[in-house]
């Protein structure tokens, strides 16, 4: 039992080699943006990678039978995806708080890292903590809820316009708060570099570990 | 008549019976479906059904290599599947004697007129 082994991620990497086998770009394209409307919704996060696999599944039998993928299931991708987010497993809106606690705190210890070794004597700002927390809100959620959310719009502008606006949002934000907010800028605390670089990596490791275990929990109910 | 409500029901236990014969896949049980008179079920309606029998933990999945192509999800019945699929055909078998006597009744009134 390897407790660095992310089972969700696992499975998504063998979704996106398998995905590779699709022929048809338009095939392709109909379970990607399936795939992105059902991660908008309720449904368990593990759940969505063992319907992306069933998906992808048939898109390859489609392939074989020269069928468009919408022939094959016979009902329109979104009253399709209506009625699977329907019946399916809902604990997303915990799974994506776990998922975003835990990339948030990996991204605060490399930024911890990162500045040790630019900035000396070693101090944690609140502009750190709005870095932290910028990210949290602006990576983690909506931009790609949003993005997601408009994943069945059949144009590629529409479907990546409000990433790209909200990312530029943030980083604006940011930048004018550092620039011209002189508080920011202020430091919370002045410790010894390698003490708070070793507690934000330890924090870190075990708070990917405890979602490691979730997810070979979440593996175990499916037979993927 | 919108027919999908009572057709939701009924698959259930026709689904449930199929798997229920011999371990089976999502395309074979939709061409049983049609040759049986389902005309309309597609993939795409079946799938949910499997996911909300699979939720309800009266089906069970298992990949397997197939030669075509993709591996396959099999379908099995669990023993709450079993037990379910059983009291689905008794309930099933009292709803159409009650539907028949509604009708029949209806039927001899109108022969009488």
């Amino acid at each position: 039992m390897n407790p660095l082994r992310n089972e969700l991620k696992i499975l998504d990497r063998e979704n996106n080699d398998l995905a590779a086998d699709i022929e048809c770009r338009e095939n392709y394209a109909a379970v990607q943006n399936m795939v992105r409307y059902l991660s908008s919704s309720s449904l368990s996060l593990f759940q969505i990678q063992v319907i992306r696999k069933d998906l992808i599944g048939m898109a390859l039998e489609a392939d074989k039978e020269g069928l468009a993928l919408q022939d094959k299931l016979g009902v329109a991708p979104k009253e399709f995806c209506d009625d699977i987010i329907q019946n399916g497993e809902s604990s997303a809106r915990s799974e994506h708080l776990l998922n975003a606690a835990v990339n948030t705190i990996q991204f605060a210890a490399i930024w911890l890292f990162i500045k040790y070794f630019l900035f000396s004597p070693y101090t944690i700002a609140w502009s750190d903590l709005l870095l932290v927390f910028l990210y949290y809100m602006g990576c983690n959620f909506l931009a790609s809820y949003i993005r997601n959310r408009f994943s069945i719009a059949s144009s590629p502008v529409v479907r990546h316009l409000p990433y790209l606006f909200i990312f530029f949002l943030f980083l604006s934000a940011f930048m004018l708060l550092s620039r011209f907010y002189e508080p920011v800028n202020r430091p919370i605390l002045i410790a010894d570099g390698w003490l708070v670089i070793t507690v934000a990596a330890a924090i870190a490791a075990a708070a990917t570990m405890l979602s490691n275990i979730y997810w070979r929990r979440c593996a175990g109910k499916y037979t993927c | 008549m919108d027919k999908s409500q009572l057709m939701k029901g009924i698959l259930e236990g026709c689904i449930l019976k199929i798997i229920d014969k011999s371990e089976t896949y999502g395309y074979e049980i939709v061409v049983k479906l049609q040759e049986n008179g389902f005309q309309d079920v597609r993939e795409g309606t079946l799938y949910p059904l499997l996911l909300r029998l699979e939720k309800k933990k009266l089906i069970s999945a298992t990949y397997k290599p197939s030669p075509l192509g993709p591996s396959r999800k099999y379908y099995v019945l669990t023993k709450d599947g079993k037990e379910y699929l059983y009291s689905f055909y008794n309930s099933w078998k009292e709803t159409c004697i009650s539907v028949n006597r509604i009708f029949n009744e209806e039927n001899m009134k109108e022969e009488r007129i």
